[in-house]
């Protein structure tokens, strides 16, 4: 039987997981936390299947359509189709599992019901799963479940692994961090991992090994999602020779609320209910978007919009002379906000103090999706034998730029992909082969920890790091600011980093987030055009000369960038 | 404002002092003393730093659920205006302690797989309590549930009102033998040990009307005692 490893369990690593248990795999599954804890519990929107039962006449070629024209011509027509293909079974499968969506209407057959009879219960029929408008998308095509599709997305598919579980056919690791690959035989033959509760390395031996590590929000000052989806697995790998792609394009949501904490989204639902942008010029209200687009208005895409909003900063318009505008819900019906915009409603109060009944949100772009990641195949392959990626930290479906609620469905999509090929291509080596290169392995990270100094302590080497993430790869980028970037990364010296007890393994992973780091500088100072989710000042039009997938790598002293042609399958 | 903050580590109190804004969250104040280098307590001792959890930040992950000045709370959602100047974290009592607010709660999905709490195969979806099928599904195992509840240890067969909420949705996603198997389940390991004092309610932080679910369960459990398939 073979084994395959995964590593990270939001909703790319339990589908990876599931998928590969049904293929008959043994399946370990590694995390530094129980599922639910991951980034994937906070999708809100939903997640997008053309499932056309809203005689609009939509379909899968037009969802991959769609989801092509986002990505600005970098996602892989193949790898788009197969995935808009499949989803609609995907989301029926879903369904079937539990996950409780929003629905349509319900018919009750049977009025028996009333009088208590359970078979009379269980004739009521549900009706269609209810589909949404979403950004980018003509159609409706986003189904969801109220504004948490996350978690119910995650209950569904944890309460299926936990059968898998009890079948013993998946086995999860919880407190378990990635620090390393193993490779014996020229394949990856398992991982390293740091056990945070005793401190202590532990190697675990597999035919092949899932990345489903998510995205790298953990290397930004101010985003939107979880600190544990921290690019560390992404890094790790990217230094152990896995080429990354697309590292440049970054999401930016337009609206987000600034607290002490973190950014938090505020969803387009807001402005879908007829939430207006507004900033304050000559001591009244300007109401930019709708001056600036009258058709789309406050409803343009998310990266119009956000560079709308940092425009209007940055030439001296933001409110209160800060990097913010005002998202004006309190001219909206009061039912609207504190029913339909609930979620909202409830988020300005518990983290502003603010009543949006009463008073304007200020908001601002915060960083919210990574269209890059490791390098893969439409199979999810990267290009290290054995390792293979799939959900956030793999680049794959988005191309320069996401449609909203693709990424869900690229998550389990792309798990279920990974599974498939990690199972079909699984070549594991001997027990003895393994313990060997596990051996020498565990001793190259002891030794790269010796050379450690306590002199910073990590939790504030990686605040700095954030910090100059986040102001050289801002909303519209330039050569000088990218290149100060890159001149204060190479000031920070990763050997001066040490972290606590049982978590010692951070400090070498600090030093691979420093090499990752620059691998996204430089890949946004060699895109020398602005498209998707990069915008260059310097250059401001899209080449089609660089309509190719950026590829970069460490070739153990240098992190280099080549431009490759779309849709490369790996061998 | 002023104020001091107390950790309990190894059954002891550690206490800091620092200045926080009204609006900054407990999450906020532990990364500001985690970066402090060295951590002097209020003695001026060095000490190691805090180990804590935490993932969203925002009260949907469940990760930081602590014990604050006495309550199950979310350290995420809760703010040195209202629980200051001086505050005390411990961790969640009914779980292994793995070090100082950090616990290990696999006994609670541990529980839930004991009640075998899956769908054995694919489902037709069910409306019947869909806003409560969706309220169930938004139970984030915090735990804050089982800490207040005067019944759940920890080692017994009583599961909690984490357990029985999420007995509901499952038992409610079924039908005939599967379904009175779950809610079997349910009068085992949930409402057998259950006093009905709620105030597993009062803490939860989703909100999760626990009440409505047990009752709902029970009026189904004695439906099917008269229902043959
Ligand atoms: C606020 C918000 C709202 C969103 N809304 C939507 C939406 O409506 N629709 C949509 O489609 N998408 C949405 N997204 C995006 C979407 O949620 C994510 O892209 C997707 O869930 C990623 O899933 P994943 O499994 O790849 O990664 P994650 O869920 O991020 O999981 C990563 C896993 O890797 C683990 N990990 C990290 N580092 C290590 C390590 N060193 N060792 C071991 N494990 C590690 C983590 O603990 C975690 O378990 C939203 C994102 C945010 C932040
Ligand atoms: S009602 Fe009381 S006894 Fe029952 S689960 Fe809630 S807190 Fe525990
Ligand atoms: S029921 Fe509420 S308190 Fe209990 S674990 Fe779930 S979310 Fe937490
Ligand atoms: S950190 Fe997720 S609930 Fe507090």
């Amino acid at each position: 039987m073979k084994t395959i490893l995964v590593i990270g369990n939001g909703l790319a690593g339990m589908t990876a997981a599931i998928r590969a248990a049904e293929l008959g795999c043994s399946v370990i599954l590694a995390a530094p936390t129980e599922p639910n804890r991951s980034q994937s519990v906070m999708a809100s929107g939903g997640i997008n299947a053309a499932l056309n039962t809203k005689g609009e006449d939509d379909s899968p070629a037009q969802h991959a359509e769609d989801t092509l024209r986002a990505g600005c011509g970098l996602a892989d027509p193949q790898a788009v189709q197969e995935m808009t293909e499949a989803t609609p079974q995907i989301i029926e499968v879903l369904s079937r599992r539990g996950v409780v969506f929003d629905r349509d209407q319900t018919v009750a057959v049977n009025p028996l019901y009333l009088d208590g009879t359970e078979k009379g219960a269980d004739v009521l029929k549900a009706g269609n799963i209810a589909l949404r408008n979403f950004g980018g998308q003509k159609k409706k095509r986003t189904a969801y479940a109220k504004s948490g599709i996350g978690m119910q997305l995650v209950t569904a598919i944890m309460t299926e692994l936990r059968r898998y579980q009890a079948e013993g056919r998946v086995t999860s690791l919880y407190r378990r961090k990635f620090v390393s690959p193993v490779f014996a035989a020229g394949r990856c033959a398992g991982a390293v991992f740091e056990n945070t509760v005793t401190g202590s390395l532990e190697t675990v031996q597999a035919d092949a090994v899932i990345a489903a590590s998510g995205g790298m929000g953990g290397l930004f000052d101010r985003h939107t999602g979880s600190d544990l989806s921290d690019g560390s697995v992404t890094a790790a790998l990217f230094a152990k020779g896995a080429a990354a792609a697309n590292l440049e394009m970054i999401q930016y949501h337009p609206t987000t609320i600034s607290t002490p904490a973190k950014n938090m989204l505020v969803s387009e639902a807001a402005r879908g209910e007829g939430g207006r942008l507004f900033t304050m010029r000559d001591g009244k209200r300007w109401y930019f978007m709708e001056e600036w687009y009258p058709e789309g208005g406050n409803l343009m895409p998310r990266d119009v919009v956000s560079r709308a909003i940092h425009k209007v900063c940055k030439d001296g318009f933001g409110l209160d002379g800060k990097y913010q505008v005002g998202l004006e819900l309190e001219t909206l019906p009061k039912e609207t906000v504190s029913e339909k915009l609930k979620e909202i409603s409830e988020l300005a109060k518990t983290y502003l103090g603010i009543d949006a009944s009463h008073e304007f949100i200020p908001v601002s772009p915060a960083i919210h999706y990574f269209m890059g990641g490791l390098y893969v195949d439409r199979f999810h392959r990267t290009t290290l034998p054995g390792v293979y990626a799939a959900g956030e930290c793999a680049c794959q479906y988005h191309g320069a730029n996401r449609l909203g609620a693709n990424s869900t469905l690229g998550a389990i999509y792309g798990g279920r992909v990974a599974a498939e090929t990690a199972a079909r291509e699984a070549e594991g080596v001997s027990a003895g082969e393994f313990a060997k290169a596990a051996e020498a392995e565990e001793a190259a990270i002891r030794d790269r920890l010796s050379l450690h100094r306590a002199v910073t302590r990590e939790i504030n080497a990686v605040r700095r790091l954030k910090q100059l993430m986040s102001s050289s790869l801002g909303i519209i980028r330039d050569e000088a600011e990218l290149q100060a970037g890159l001149l204060e990364l190479a000031g920070i010296s990763p050997r001066d980093v040490y972290a606590p007890k049982n978590h010692t393994a951070d400090a070498i992973l600090f030093e691979d987030k420093l090499l990752l780091a620059r691998a996204i500088l430089s890949s946004a100072l060699a895109r020398k055009e602005s498209r998707g989710g990069h915008a260059r000042a310097d250059y401001p039009q899209t080449d089609e000369a660089f309509c190719k997938v950026t590829v970069a790598e460490w070739n153990g002293s240098d992190v280099q960038v080549r431009f490759d042609e779309i849709g490369r399958v790996f061998a | 404002m002023k104020g001091t903050i107390s950790v309990k580590r190894d059954g002891k109190w550690v206490t800091f002092s620092g200045e926080y804004e009204a609006t900054t969250p407990v999450t906020v104040i532990l990364s500001e003393l985690n970066s402090r280098d060295p951590l002097l307590d209020v003695k001026g001792r060095e000490v190691e730093p805090i180990e804590w959890e935490c993932s969203c930040g925002q009260k949907v992950c469940g990760a930081c659920a602590m014990v604050i000045n006495g309550t199950p709370r979310l350290a995420c959602s809760t703010f040195f205006g209202e629980a200051g100047p001086d505050i005390r974290l411990e961790p969640l009592s009914k779980f292994p302690l793995i070090a100082d607010l950090k616990v290990d709660r696999t006994q609670m999905y541990d529980s839930l797989s004991e009640m075998k709490l899956w769908l054995d195969e694919g489902v037709d979806a069910k409306v019947r309590n869909i806003d409560l099928q969706y309220a169930s599904a938004s139970c984030m195992l915090c735990g804050c549930c089982l800490e207040i509840c005067p019944n759940y240890t920890g080692r017994g067969k009583f599961f909690g009102a984490a357990g029985m909420n999420a007995c509901f949705r499952i038992a409610d996603q079924l039908d005939g033998a599967a379904k009175r198997a779950r809610l079997k389940e349910f009068a085992r390991h949930g409402d057998s040990g259950c006093s009905k004092s709620l105030s597993c309610g009062q803490v939860c932080p989703q909100n999760i009307p626990l009440a409505v679910l047990i009752s709902r369960m029970n009026r189904d459990r004695i439906i099917s005692r008269f229902i043959r398939d």
